[in-house]
This record gives structure tokens, sequence and C-alpha cells, in this order.
């Protein structure tokens, strides 16, 4: 098979099992737990490990695939729970070297047995490489950790933290004593914090400054496939748009007549083009080389369009689709909710359009002191 | 016949002819601070380009059989690159970009060989004679007459928009030939019309703009006689052979090169008053330079697509001038206002080491939203066209 067979296939499968997959619920009154079941759906359409190596049971995909999947889960839409759970756990995992931990966390990971999280962030803004607060020491791990998506009770989490002075990357079973999760509503599911009191470690899995770097890596990888679950978004709820001002009818003519909606119409789609092709151009550096500097303007420039975009045609549907956009059943709702988690997931369009900046070259010292 | 260069490798052919723009472009044609969308006038105008045909690099886009030099599409873009990346001023070239190619396509054995020529070395300069006081983004209301008298056409009416028109030799218009109540549409009964204006009964008038040029002109004719053999396609058949010649006009209007100059103002501007120390002025500028960075790529996409199929653009690449021009517009306003005070001088300001016009750039990218077809048509058309939303119940 070619690339273009596999991303053809791909993408297909995922149309065919979202389309017949439940709508997401909203989280109003109760926060919605993770989904076991879609997960075992998941595991068998062989997603899981889709970026994992074949040695470990994964199918050995790049993030090129990944993003073809992300997409889809936005057009959906979907929570972020593959991304979560999934992907960015595994890529983790496929920087490190073979060993009996890492593998078979890995196998895990891709026959669905167990669910993973990356839990690196103590604080909003975090920076990639920066170690905030999270310890462990002969008490075992201490500290919390915020923004986890998609956290399943029986979870492994991978934790980044401190041993004396040093980064550390260790793996933690979420039933553990000394571990607690306290889950709210977050875009199109949940986000846990993490609480550790003395929590023991599973593995040490890695330590020293390949700690920052696998991180920085993986997040860079992670937000790429949010842009890409981002422009899902935008392409989905622009799509259901489109169609509905073309059969709503209202003065005798469908509402797509008026010039006031026609043009905000092309406004938005060529929005869309541009993200598309932001996100199409970050992938491509990244191909080149994942940790170039150009690598992360572009990472930088296509996590901050996306977003802003996916807000963008989320609140414009919601105003074309009139009193019917602001009920929750008609559904671009959902679109707009997940736009707004995705926006501020993993380095809001702000902070990511200022380390684009703090890369000029012209402005490399003045900018680079605010991110 | 001069050397081949479409044989050349694209990385040959681009150090080719960056090796000789760097030894012949004129440094005071450059584009700057003061005028970063600079536009070569009269002589400047006639030297730079009778310079482009001596040494084989004019007419990129027409093919060798007509003096052209005949590049693929990729090719053209490099050119473009290249020009651009020297911060060559712009130049209005319609008997290059716009008749050159409906003779060739459209025209007979004898206009080719009287014209095409002349255009090449620069001994004609055509200007482009379409808009009318009532015909502007509604061209096809024109009304501009051309009748026949033996074997002239009488011409009476008047142009409009008519850019460089006092430094033209030759106009190359729109005139209404089908009698009144001939033709059911208005597109019909057009022709497309070859006008010396050295002819007696023309006058040309150049309008100030509110950037202080006097870039446009209004043409009047007044009995004007024009042979029968000046006419180009068929009687009555104008609006199709103008039609034709549009193809990649509109890819070229979509280029970034006025909005990257523009930005380049901007970022001495704000560094020239220390304003980068500000995060909410350079807040403002990284979006600005993100929405460049992001649409560079979409502008490549496109480019790239039509390279690789040698293809006509489709309608879809309008929005490539419709989001460009008004980025464009975004720079130089907000030029202005991180300029402060200086922000209301008109003409130059001089901000520590920097020599900027902060008025011009924000005057002259007014009009890029307005002229071939303002951006409200050509959303209508990319509505319509692209989108194809309905305009009536199904």
């Amino acid at each position: 098979m070619t690339d273009n067979d596999i991303v053809a296939l791909l993408r297909q499968s995922a149309i065919d099992y979202l389309a017949a997959s439940p709508a997401p619920a909203a989280g109003f009154e109760t926060v919605p737990a993770f989904d076991s079941e879609g997960w075992q759906g998941m595991a068998e359409l062989g997603w899981l490990g889709l970026a994992l190596p074949e040695s470990v049971g994964g199918a050995g995909l790049g993030l090129a695939e990944a993003a073809v999947l992300a997409e889809q889960f936005g057009r959906r839409p979907c929570d972020v729970s593959w991304l979560a759970a999934a992907l960015l756990p595994s890529l983790v995992l496929g920087q490190l070297p073979s060993g009996d931990a890492r593998d078979a966390l890995a196998g895990q990971l891709a026959t669905g047995e167990r669910p993973m999280a990356l839990a690196w962030q103590e604080r909003p803004g975090q920076r990639d490489g920066e170690l905030a607060g999270t310890s462990l020491g002969p008490q075992g791990l201490q500290g919390v950790k915020r923004f986890v998506p998609s956290v399943a009770d029986d979870a492994v989490l991978l934790v980044t933290a401190e041993q004396a002075g040093e980064p550390v990357l260790v793996a933690v079973d979420a039933r553990a004593a000394g571990v607690s999760i306290e889950r709210h509503a977050a875009g199109l599911g949940h986000e846990a914090t993490l609480r550790f009191e003395g929590a023991e470690v599973l593995h040490t899995l890695a330590r020293g400054a390949a700690v920052p770097a696998m991180l920085a890596a993986t997040l860079d990888a992670g937000r790429l496939a949010l842009s890409a679950q981002l422009v899902g978004v935008a392409g989905g709820v622009l799509d259901k748009t489109l169609t509905y001002v073309g059969t709503r009818v209202q003065f005798g003519k469908p509402i797509s007549a008026f010039q006031a909606i026609r043009h905000r119409c092309v406004d938005l789609s060529i929005s869309v083009r541009l993200a598309e092709a932001s996100l199409r151009h970050a992938l491509r550096c990244h191909a080149n080389d994942p940790a170039s500097e150009a690598t992360a303007r572009a990472v930088g420039a296509a996590k901050a369009r996306a977003g802003d975009v996916a807000f963008q045609v989320g609140k414009e549907a919601v105003q074309m689709h009139g009193g019917m956009g602001f009920t929750e059943e008609c559904g671009v709702g959902a679109y707009l909710r997940s736009a707004l988690h995705g926006r501020a997931w993993l380095g809001s369009s702000l902070q990511q359009r200022r380390r684009f900046m703090a890369l000029h070259p012209l402005f490399r010292e003045e900018a680079a002191a605010h991110v | 016949m001069s050397e081949d260069r479409n044989l050349l490798s694209d990385e040959a052919f681009r150090a080719t002819f960056r090796a000789w723009l760097e030894a012949h472009y004129p440094s005071e044609f450059r584009q700057d601070e003061r005028r970063p969308f600079r536009r070569l006038r009269g002589e400047d105008h006639l030297r730079w380009i009778r310079l482009l045909h001596r040494d084989g690099w004019r007419a990129p886009a027409w093919p060798r059989s007509a003096g052209g030099m005949g590049l693929s599409f990729r090719k053209l873009l490099i050119y473009q690159e290249e020009m651009e990346r020297i911060g060559a001023a712009r130049i209005i070239d319609n008997g290059e970009t716009q008749l050159g190619p409906t003779l060739i396509h459209c025209g007979t054995a004898a206009q080719q060989q009287e014209y095409l020529p002349k255009i090449l070395a620069g001994e004609t300069v055509w200007a482009q004679g379409y808009s009318e006081p009532n015909a502007g983004s509604d061209l096809a209301s024109l009304r501009t007459r051309a009748v026949r008298d033996g074997d002239h056409f009488v011409v009476n009416g008047q142009k409009i928009w008519t850019t460089h028109a006092q430094e033209c030799t030759h106009v190359f218009a729109l005139v209404r030939t089908g009698a009144p109540g001939q033709y059911a549409k208005k597109q019909q009964g057009i022709s497309f019309l070859l006008i010396d204006l050295k002819s007696p009964g023309i006058t040309v008038r150049p309008i100030l703009t509110i950037a202080g040029e006097t870039e446009l002109c209004e043409v009047f004719f007044d009995n004007v006689r024009v042979p029968v053999d000046n006419i180009v396609g068929e009687l009555d058949q104008g609006w199709q052979v103008a039609k034709a010649l549009l193809g990649h006009e509109r890819v070229w209007l979509g280029s970034s090169a006025m909005a990257a100059r523009a930005l380049q103002v901007a970022e001495r501007v704000v560094i020239e008053t220390g304003q980068q120390h500000d995060q909410g002025v350079m807040d403002r500028l990284a979006q600005l330079s993100a929405d460049l960075h992001d649409y560079r790529q979409l502008y490549a996409e496109v480019c790239d697509a039509l390279a690789e199929h040698e293809g006509q653009p489709g309608p879809d690449v309008s929005m490539l001038k419709v989001y460009v021009s008004e980025l464009q517009q975004r720079i130089t306003e907000f030029t202005a206002e991180v300029a402060g005070e200086y922000g209301g001088t008109v003409g130059d300001v001089h901000i520590g080491d920097l020599v900027a016009d902060v008025h011009w750039p924000l005057m002259m990218a007014r009009p890029v939203t307005i002229f071939a077809g303002c951006n409200e048509v050509q959303r209508d058309v990319l509505a319509k066209a692209v989108l194809r939303l309905p305009e009536t119940a199904a």
C-alpha cells in the first residue's frame, strides 16, 4: 500500500466509526467519564498504537497519519481522549529506548488494556521544559498536575517530576495509594487535576536532560495533532453551517441568498483554508526536522491559527443558526465548546503566537523575555 | 533566438536570474521604507523593460515563438520571487501581461507581427481601457460606443481609472459596437479595440489620488477614428476576448510581496520607537506576522497545485486577493497607529535612523481592495462559484 492508500483507508474507517458513535454529552450536570467502550473500539481499529513502533504492537505510522485521524475526531466532533490518552503517551513511549518496562507499557497501550495520560503541567501557561513543583523523594511522588484530559480510573500516568534537582519521568498507577483524581468538565469531555501525596511509582522511565527534550518533542507533535483536530472542528462546523443557511428559508428565500450571510461564509471558508495550509506547512517542517527552530515557529503559528479559526467558525455558526444555534440540541454549540478547549489546551493561541514571535530574527531577545 | 532558459533546472534558473538581477537591477528603483510599493513610471519604466529585453528576461509567460521566455508556471513563480527578493519596484506593463497574451490567443497574424515586437522592445506602452464612470465592478454596463463609418470606427465616450495613460502610447479598450436593442444581454455587442492615443479627439486627464499620486487617468474619446482592422477577435465578441486573458492574473494579484514590504516597515517603526518592549504592541505585530506567515503557506499551496497540473486557476484563487489585500491594509494601519504622533504626517518622517512615510503606504493600500474586482464582488463570486450557496429555495 502507498502512503496515500493508508491515509485514505484511515480517513474512511474514522468517518465510518465516528458516524456510528454516540454524540458527546454536555457536561453541565455530570462530569463526562472516560469512555471505556469507545476505547475498546479504538483499540480494535488499531488507533491506540498508531504512532507506536511495530516492534511493540503499534502501527508504526507517523504524525501525518495521526493528523488525518485527529481531523476526523474534530469533524464529528469528539473529545480529545484519543489524543490525550493514546497519542501523547505513545509519543513519549516511542522516544524511550527499548526495555522491559517501556515495551510492556507500550503493549498495554496498543491493546487497550491500559489507557494512559501524560501529566506534565502544574500551572497554566507553563513552558514546555519547565519543572514546577512536582517532586520524587523517599516519601514517593508529591505534587499537583493540572489540565490532564481524559483520565481513566485505571490509567497509567506518565508524570514528569524532579528528583534531587534532576528531571525524571515516572509511570504511576492511577489506582495507587496517594493518588487522587479530581475531574471537571472541559470541552466535550473532562480534564483532571491529579494530586500526588506520597504516591509510589511503578517505573522511572527516564532521567536527566532527556526528559525535558522528550517532553518538548511530544508536546509539539501533540500540538500538531491537536491543530488537526481543531481544523476538523472548523471544517465540520462550517460544512454544517453552509448546509443550514442553504436550506433555512426566511422572507421567501434561503438565508444563504442574503449577502450578509454569503460574505461571512466566504470569510470563514478562507479562514479554514488558511488553517489547513498553516497546519500542512507545520507538518512538513516537522517531517523534515522535528526539533528545528523553523518547526517550532511553524507549530506555534499552526496551533494559534487552528484554535482561533475553530473558535471563529464555531461562534459564527451559532449566530448563523439563529435561535436554534443557541440550543444544545442543535449541535453547533458542541463544536464551539470543543474549539474553546482545543484552543486553550497545550498552550493558548496567545502563548503560541508569542512563541512564534520569540523566534522572529528581529525580535528574538525582546520577545523571548515574555515567553 | 535567445537561450531557452526553460531548459534550466529550477535551481539553476533561480541562480541565473538572481545573479543577473543583482548585477543589473538599478539600486535607485528598489522599494524602501518611504515607498514600499514603489512603481516605476515613464522613463524609469522604459529603461527597466529595455534592460530586461536586451538580456532576454522579457515576457516570461509568452511563448518563445512570440518572443517571450516560454517559462513553466513553476519558473514564473521563481521569476516573481526573485523580483520580490531584490525589492524590485512594481511595473504596470499591460502590453506584456494582458494585450500580448490576448493577441497570441485571439489576434490575427498581422496584429501579432505588428504589435508584439514593439511591446517587447518598449516602443509601445499600452493602457487598459475598461472601466467607465458608470461601469466599474459592473463592467458590462460600459457605454463608450464605436460606430462603423467605412473602414473606420468612430469612437465616443469616456474611460476612467486608466493607469498611467498619460505615459502610454496606446490603449486597448472595450467599446460597445452592437446597435441599441440588438442583444438581450449587456455582455453581448462589446468589441475589443486597439486605439492609438495620439489619434485626434483623445483627451487624457490625470486624476490626483489620496496618496498624492497621478497614476490614474480619465480618457475622453470625441469622434476618434480607429481602423476596423484594430478589432481583436470577432466583432461584438470582445467580452469573451477580455475574459480569456484573466488566467494567471488572479494568481499574481494574490502575491504577498506588498504585504511583506508593509510588514517590514511596521517592524522598523516598532523598533525605532522602542515599542519592541511593549507586549500589547508586540502581540498585535505577532498577529499580523502570523497572518502573513500562514497566508504565504496558502499561496504557496495554491501555486504548487497549479504548477503541478499546469492548469488554469479555478474560481477559488480569488480568495487570495481578498485576504492579502485586506492584510496589506491592516498592516499599514497598524504602522500608522504605532507611529504615534508621526501617524498624522503627510510625507517623510524621521524616527531614529529610519526615514519612512506612513501616510503613503496606508493610502496606497486603499485601492487594493477596490481594483481588479472589488472585494465585495470577489466575495459574491466566491459564494456563488466556490461555496455554491443557494440564492433561491430548492
